[in-house]
């Protein structure tokens, strides 16, 4: 068996069908968006080199970049600091024994599920001042002074979007939260109510430093779909009106696919890579220290 | 007496909240029985006074629905398979084979489960122009299989390394060869695992958007949230055969969920975990 295990023969035929196509459709185009960062190309005549230009250009002339960074900033705060608590507070109330618990909790997940571009058609009419059934609603509950054209407005856009990604996900960080909770033993409740810990004071000092490794993940987690975004934006609003609502991700695609500018299209998506990445580290170092301090 | 209130007022804040997660697609689908002059004059959570099943039939013939439908399918299953396969076949000679590279390997599969798929686009763009192949079904299965492949291996992994290797000595015993054993032996017994990898998998490639937007150009290659994006354009004014188009391309996603949905939450909290 060991002979066996060890056939290099064997071992190229299991490895090789994945790891090419891995390496050609993934790997390679990664270190190819590096190289490309460098150059002034339009897609279709020669590359020129042009060194770093493309990245004085993000930093210092292009305004739009700018706008994108906070707007993707605004995706990051709201994903930490809204939704995370709301999912850990829907999971709370799902981990709770009771009846039809596992119904509430499939029904906080669904959305989950269904695609970005979905759930973006479907509140693009939802928010329609036209047809939409915000406004609609509104006017039905006496609050029509307070409708609008909700994806339309610079004063609104970004916020709009912002609740979709929120009603899309807060599910998502439910169900990891609410599978960290499950891990958390019995008896430490228990022990707790001995104590006259409950309620509120048995999350606090139970539930709260016991999860502290999956509220990491779920911060990372959030911090990085935050940074990522793309869909919602590009299906609602385009990054309009007047960029209110424009990220990273959209801009860098456009600049590629509508603009020709290839070379600053590249430049753009290795700022996302580095934003990742940096973020996510510094996150993890971070957290993990305040987790020793406690 | 305080604890039973307590519950009730539980039940009704879980309640709010179960409604302001569904209204919006319980608007979606009395929407698609709808017609305009319904969605925009009547109240917005009546039932439609007739189910019309005529916005139905026009999403699905005449914009299309039953096209970017079978491609989303074809796509789908295409990509399924090979990225259980391949990741089934990496996962074990990752695990269980003796040779050098395999942290490398690791290694670099690793960065394809950080690194976010929106920078390999530009690069991915022109090796699909060279190879002849934009715009067809394969410029799309290629990557998608690409991105799949490294949480699959690790979700896999991570189950191998834990089960026992007896059942493949008594293979090998019994004069199997590694690939016949892998086969008979392993492949069925990795199936809880593979199970979650395919829900994953399933729903990131059903709704995928990105890459088929920047990849696919020809109209009847369309998949799903393409076309829907595409066909949102173009109806802008009413909102009953869009509607329609949605429930259907959701169907599957509906269906995936009702039967396993404890797969699916535990596919999601695998993934979420390795990310």
């Amino acid at each position: 068996m060991e002979k066996a295990l060890s056939n290099k023969k064997i071992i190229a035929l299991f490895l090789l069908p994945g790891l090419i196509v891995f390496l050609v459709f993934y790997f390679v185009p990664i270190v190819m968006t590096a190289y490309y960062s460098l150059q002034d190309w339009d897609g279709i005549n020669p590359m020129a080199f042009i060194g770093l230009d493309n990245y004085t250009k993000m930093f210092t002339a292009d305004k739009s970049f700018w706008q994108a960074v906070w707007n993707s900033l605004a995706f990051l705060l709201v994903g930490v600091l809204i939704q995370l608590p709301v999912s850990f507070g829907l999971a709370l109330l799902v981990s709770r024994r009771m009846k039809g618990r596992k119904w509430f909790r499939n029904i906080y997940f669904f959305p989950v599920v269904m695609s970005t571009t979905m759930v973006s058609l479907l509140w693009v009419k939802i928010y329609d001042p036209n047809i939409g059934m915000l406004n609609t609603l509104m006017e039905t509950l006496g609050l029509g002074a307070w409708t609008g054209a909700w994806l339309g407005d610079t004063k609104t856009a970004l916020l709009s979007v912002l609740i979709v990604t929120t009603w899309h996900y807060v599910g998502y960080n439910m169900l990891i939260l609410f599978a960290g909770m499950q891990g958390i033993p019995e008896q430490y409740y228990e022990a707790a109510k001995l104590d006259g810990a409950t309620g509120w004071k048995a999350v606090r000092h139970i539930t709260f430093p016991l999860l502290s490794d999956v509220l990491r993940i779920c911060i990372v987690l959030n911090v990085i779909y935050a940074l990522k975004t793309f869909e919602s934006v590009y299906v609602m609003t385009n990054g309009g009106p007047l960029n209110s609502t424009t990220v990273i991700a959209l801009k860098m695609f456009q600049e590629a696919f509508l603009k020709q500018n290839f070379g600053y299209g590249s430049a753009l998506a290795v700022f996302m890579v580095l934003e990742c990445l940096v973020i996510s580290w510094v996150l993890n170092k971070v957290l993990t220290q305040e987790k020793i301090e406690y | 007496m305080l604890r039973k209130t307590k519950n009730s007022s539980i039940y009704i804040l879980m309640i709010v909240i179960a409604v302001l997660q569904l209204f919006p697609l319980y608007w979606l689908v009395i929407s698609a029985f709808k017609d305009n002059s319904e969605i925009i004059g009547g109240t917005v959570w009546a039932l439609p006074a007739e189910w019309r099943l005529s916005n139905f039939t026009e999403a699905w013939v005449s914009a299309k629905v039953n096209q970017y439908f079978f491609n989303s399918v074809i796509v789908t299953l295409v990509t399924l398979l090979f990225v259980l396969l391949f990741a089934a076949m990496m996962a074990y000679a990752l695990t269980r084979m003796k040779f050098k590279y395999n942290s490398l390997i690791l290694f670099i599969l690793l960065m394809g489960v950080m690194v976010p798929i929106h920078a390999t686009l530009i690069p991915l763009f022109m090796i699909l122009k060279n190879l002849g192949i934009l715009s067809s079904r394969l410029s799309i299965i290629l990557p998608y299989i690409a991105v799949n492949l490294p949480i699959g291996v690790y979700m896999l992994s991570a189950f191998l390394r834990t089960m026992p290797k007896e059942l493949e000595e008594a293979a090998f015993m019994d004069g199997c060869g590694v690939v016949k054993s892998f086969f008979k032996v392993v492949l069925p017994l990795l199936k809880p695992p593979l199970a979650s990898v395919a829900i994953f998998v399933f729903l990131a490639v059903w709704n995928e958007l990105l890459m088929a937007a920047t990849f696919i150009q020809k109209q009847e290659l369309r998949t799903l949230p393409l076309g829907l994006m595409n066909f949102s354009g173009q109806y802008s004014i009413s909102w009953g055969p869009l509607a329609a188009a949605m429930v259907i391309s959701t169907l599957p996603i509906l269906l995936a969920y009702v039967l396993f949905s404890d797969q699916m939450e535990k596919s999601f909290t695998a993934g979420a975990i390795l990310k």
